[in-house]
C-alpha cells in the first residue's frame, strides 16, 4: 500500500515538473528567435501552439490555482522609452490643472505612498506597448476619491508622460509627450 | 532507475529549513498585504469598477468568494482580511495543515478579483500549495509548541519534496529570466546598461534618477554579474552535487569543493537581490525571493549554523558576565 502512494505522488510530482517545463516556452518566442537560421526559427515557432494543446487538459485545474505561466521574462528589456505618471485636477472655473502628484517630484507628492505601491503601480506602469486592462476603472476609482477628499475638484486627469533613459546613469530625459491619457469628470460620476 | 526515482522523491529530513521559508514567505507577504490598508487602498486595488479596479469581480467566472457574497467593495476587503488572518496564522503555525490552505484559497481569490500584479505574485501562487502540503509547521510553530506541552514528540523529519520542488522552481525562474533577456543592454553590445537603465526610471529608481551616476560603473558589473548568476543557475545542481558526493568529479569536483562555489553562487544571488531591494522601488518581488533563499540551505546546514551562531552567541555572553 504505501508503495503505491510513493509511486503515485512521484508520477504525481513528475507530471507537475514535465507540464511546469511545457508552460516555461517563452511566449515571446517569435522576438527571441528573430535572429535564428530560419528553418529553426520555424521549428520553434510551432512550439506556441504545441504547448498550448500539451497543457489544455491541466489548465482549468492551474487556472482555479491561479497558476497561467512559467514564463519568466523579468526585466527583460530595460532602458529606450519609460513613463512617467502625471496625476492632475482641476476645478471649476475650467483654468490650467492643478498637479497633485508626478514621480519623483518631492513637491507634488498627493497620495504618494499608494500610488507607489506596487500593487497601484503594476496598473498604471505601461509594459512595453501595453497598460494593464485594470487601468481605466482605475482612473475612474482614483477620481472618485479625490473628488470626494476635494470638493473644489471637477476633473481628474491620469497621463503617462514619455521619458528617454540616458546613458551612462544619467537618469532620463522627458520627451514632452504623453500617452495613456484619461480624463474623468465629476459630472459623469455623480450622473 | 524507476525505484530510485520514487526513493529519491520519498526522502524525509529535519523540517527546520521548511519552517524557516515558511516564517520568511509569510512575514513578508504579510508586510506587502498590510500595506494595503496603511495606504488605504484595500478597495481600490480589489473592489469592483466602479468603486475600485478589481475587474474581476464582475468577471464571467467571477471568483467563488465573489459567486457566494456578490460583487462588493466589502467582499473585495473581506478577502483581504482573510488573506491577512490566513497569512498571520500561517507565520506563526497556527493550525498549520488548516491556515496553509486557507491563505493558497485567499491568495487566489484576491488575484481573481485583481488579476494585475508582477511577477510574484505568480510565483507564490504556484508555492504556496507546496508550502502548505509541506511539513513546514513542524517545528517553530505554535502546533510545534502546544504539541510539545501536550507530551507529545515532536516531528524529528518531514518530506524533503517540497523544499526539493522550491529550489527546482527558484532555479527554474532565474534559467527563463536569464535566457529571455534579449534586450541589447543586458550585454556587452549594451554596454552592461541594464541595470542602471532601471535605476533611471522614474517608476522603479528609488533614489533621484541620475543622482548616482559615479555608481555607474558598479551597476555595469552588476548587470554582468546578473547575466552569469542567472545562466548558471542549471549549474547549482552540479555545485550541489559534488558537494554531496565528496569523492565524485575528480579534480574540478575537488576545486568546486574547496572553492565553495555553491556557496558563492548563493551569496551572489543573495547581494544582488538586496541591491535591487534597496536601489529599486519594486516591492515584494526581491523580499520575497529572498524568503524563499533558505531552501537551498539543507537542514544539517541550517542546524550547523544555528549551533554555531548560538554558541558564538553565550561565549559573548559568558564574557560579558565576567
Amino acid at each position: 500500500m504505501r508503495a503505491d502512494w510513493r509511486t503515485v505522488r512521484a508520477f504525481g510530482i513528475t507530471l507537475v515538473l514535465a507540464l511546469g517545463f511545457v508552460a516555461g516556452w517563452p511566449n515571446r518566442i517569435a522576438k527571441l528567435v528573430a535572429p535564428w537560421p530560419k528553418p529553426l526559427a520555424e521549428l520553434a515557432l510551432k512550439l506556441p501552439a504545441l504547448k498550448e494543446s500539451i497543457l489544455a487538459p491541466f489548465a482549468p485545474v492551474a487556472g482555479r490555482l491561479g497558476i497561467y505561466s512559467e514564463d519568466w521574462p523579468l526585466f527583460a528589456g530595460t532602458g529606450g522609452r519609460r513613463y512617467r505618471l502625471w496625476l492632475e485636477a482641476r476645478g471649476r472655473g475650467g483654468r490650467g490643472f492643478t498637479l497633485l502628484y508626478r514621480a519623483h517630484d518631492p513637491d507634488h507628492r498627493y497620495f504618494a505612498g499608494a500610488l507607489e505601491y506596487r500593487r497601484i503601480l503594476n496598473i498604471y506602469n505601461p509594459h512595453h506597448d501595453w497598460i494593464s486592462d485594470a487601468y481605466p476603472d482605475f482612473t475612474t476609482a482614483l477620481a472618485r476619491r479625490i473628488f470626494r477628499e476635494q470638493r473644489r475638484f471637477q476633473e481628474v486627469r491620469l497621463r503617462l508622460e514619455e521619458v528617454t533613459i540616458l546613458s551612462d546613469g544619467r537618469g532620463y530625459a522627458p520627451t514632452g509627450r504623453f500617452a495613456y491619457e484619461r480624463l474623468v469628470r465629476r459630472a459623469e460620476l455623480e450622473r | 532507475m524507476i525505484e530510485r526515482w520514487v526513493a529519491f522523491w520519498d526522502r524525509r529530513e529535519a523540517p527546520h529549513t521548511l519552517s524557516l521559508v515558511r516564517i520568511l514567505v509569510g512575514v513578508a507577504l504579510f508586510a506587502d498585504l498590510v500595506q494595503a490598508a496603511i495606504f488605504d487602498v484595500i478597495p481600490l486595488v480589489w473592489g469592483p469598477p466602479p468603486l475600485g479596479s478589481g475587474y474581476g469581480q464582475s468577471a464571467d467566472p467571477a471568483p467563488l468568494v465573489v459567486r457566494v457574497l456578490g460583487a462588493s467593495a466589502g467582499t473585495g476587503t473581506l478577502l483581504w482580511a482573510l488573506a491577512v488572518v490566513s497569512c498571520a496564522l500561517f507565520t506563526l503555525g497556527v493550525f498549520y495543515r488548516i491556515t496553509s490552505w486557507v491563505l493558497v484559497f485567499a491568495m487566489v481569490e484576491l488575484g481573481g478579483c485583481q488579476s494585475v500584479g508582477d511577477s510574484i505574485d505568480s510565483l507564490f501562487r504556484i508555492l504556496m500549495p507546496v508550502l502548505a502540503a509541506s511539513g513546514a509547521g513542524a517545528v517553530w510553530s505554535v502546533d510545534a509548541w502546544f504539541r510539545q506541552r501536550r507530551g507529545k514528540p515532536g516531528l524529528e523529519s518531514v518530506p524533503a519534496w517540497p523544499r526539493y520542488l522550491l529550489v527546482v522552481q527558484l532555479l527554474w525562474v532565474y534559467i527563463s529570466a536569464g535566457y529571455q533577456r534579449d534586450a541589447k543592454t543586458w550585454g556587452p553590445r549594451g554596454g552592461f546598461a541594464a541595470i542602471g537603465n532601471v535605476l533611471g526610471d522614474p517608476h522603479f529608481a528609488r533614489f533621484e534618477p541620475g543622482s548616482l551616476t559615479f555608481l555607474y560603473p558598479f551597476t555595469c558589473v552588476g548587470t554582468l554579474l546578473t547575466m552569469v548568476f542567472e545562466l548558471s543557475a542549471p549549474l547549482y545542481l552540479v555545485w550541489l552535487w559534488l558537494e554531496l558526493n565528496p569523492g565524485r568529479g575528480g579534480r574540478f569536483g575537488n576545486v568546486v569543493r574547496r572553492a565553495r562555489i555553491r556557496w558563492i553562487w548563493l551569496a551572489t544571488g543573495v547581494a544582488l537581490h538586496s541591491g535591487i531591494a534597496l536601489s529599486m522601488k519594486i516591492g515584494l518581488f526581491p523580499f520575497g525571493i529572498l524568503a524563499l533563499y533558505p531552501a537551498f540551505v539543507r537542514p544539517p546546514e541550517l542546524l550547523a549554523a544555528l549551533a554555531w551562531a548560538r554558541s558564538r552567541l553565550e561565549q559573548r555572553l559568558r564574557w560579558r558576565a565576567a
